[in-house]
């Protein structure tokens, strides 16, 4: 049995270091020192004029980020599901899967080397770098 | 608190947000006593009512885990930004983009308490979920509730299961978007499940395969 919950506490802190050693960098765009303006919105859903606009149940308080929501998939986090997606295409679902040459965390190469090794009938044509 | 399969007609056509179609807003049941999931639903622009069954219909998730479908709505694809402002709090931007332009995309919270969405206590041994089978039962719970329970508004705007559905996922929702998809193709398949106009699964910078993408960090 893997250790989920020590691999995710080992994500954290490894991407803390990287984003603390390249100067506070936006994880999801290596380009940019600031981060996404999130919180913006809970701002906005907390306005009574959004709220009755939307018509929101105004007992519903929003979160931009939910950590109860967070803690429960914590051990989760780490884990894989390639098969799923291996599901869809036995399925004759079409998958797309694209990606942000600027993302941090999941970054062009690593996208690549999952959806290369996917196991389905066409994916010889896929393997570009195989 | 308990909330209910709900499905509310919005007005966004004046001012600051002038929104050029129909839009909707509303809560899904899951079956964990109140626990629901928010969404907020856009038809295609300049598209009645009426018309909007003829175009297919978009799901668009955000990861996290625990973060808001919202963001992807009002920061990403929807039809209008929330903007940083000098003298304000926020201003609202049409956005030139907006998916919206040419299907009907609806943002739903999940899984239940992130965002607009409610997790209810009173749900034994716990109302959150903790892997990806959790995610696709509650998610599909929450579908059957839109598109066949009369307060489901796909069920009032006439979106049949059989339908155009693409389901798109970001970064954590690299697994939602595939749990979902398979789920509701498992339903079909072995159950009759009769959600059967999935077309495709998008994974935009998806978090799929957590150790593959990260070997290639640096």
């Amino acid at each position: 049995m893997r250790d989920m919950r020590g691999l995710h506490d080992t994500f954290d802190l490894a991407l803390d270091v990287i984003v603390d050693m390249a100067g506070g960098v936006n994880v999801y765009d290596i380009t940019s020192y600031h981060d996404y303006p999130t919180l913006l919105l809970e701002s906005f859903f907390e306005s009574p004029d959004i709220i009755k606009l939307f018509k929101l149940n105004p007992n519903v308080s929003y979160s931009a980020q939910a950590d109860q929501v967070y803690e429960h998939l914590y051990e989760d986090f780490m884990q894989q599901y390639v098969h799923l997606v291996e599901e869809l295409l036995e399925m004759d679902v079409n998958v797309m899967i694209y990606n942000g040459q600027n993302d941090l965390i999941v970054e062009t190469p690593g996208t690549f080397k999952w959806a290369e090794l996917l196991h389905h009938k066409d994916a010889q044509q896929f393997r570009y770098f195989l | 608190m308990h909330l209910q399969t709900v499905c509310n007609e919005l007005n966004l056509q004046s001012a600051p947000f002038n929104h050029s179609g129909v839009a909707y807003s509303g809560y899904l049941s899951v079956n964990k006593a109140g626990s629901g999931l928010a969404f907020i639903f856009y038809g295609k622009e300049g598209a009645a009512k009426e018309e909007l069954k003829n175009y297919p219909t978009v799901i668009w998730l955000n990861g996290g885990p625990g973060s808001s479908s919202q963001l992807g709505n009002f920061m990403e694809l929807g039809p209008e930004f929330v903007k940083p402002a000098t003298m304000a709090p926020y201003e609202i931007k049409a956005n030139e983009y907006t998916w919206v332009k040419s299907y009907n995309v609806l943002f739903v919270d999940q899984p239940v308490g992130t965002g607009l969405s409610y997790a209810d206590p009173n749900y034994q041994p716990t109302p959150y979920c903790s892997n990806m089978s959790d995610v696709a039962n509650d998610f599909y719970y929450a579908l059957q509730e839109l598109y066949f329970s009369s307060n489901g508004c796909f069920n009032q705007l006439g979106i049949t299961g059989d339908k155009p559905l693409f389901i798109f996922g970001e970064s954590y929702a690299g697994k939602y978007a595939p749990a979902i998809g398979s789920k509701i193709k498992q339903e079909q398949r072995d159950k009759q499940g009769k959600i059967t106009g999935l077309k495709g699964v998008a994974i935009g910078d998806g978090f799929t395969h957590p150790a593959f993408i990260l070997s290639q960090v640096g």
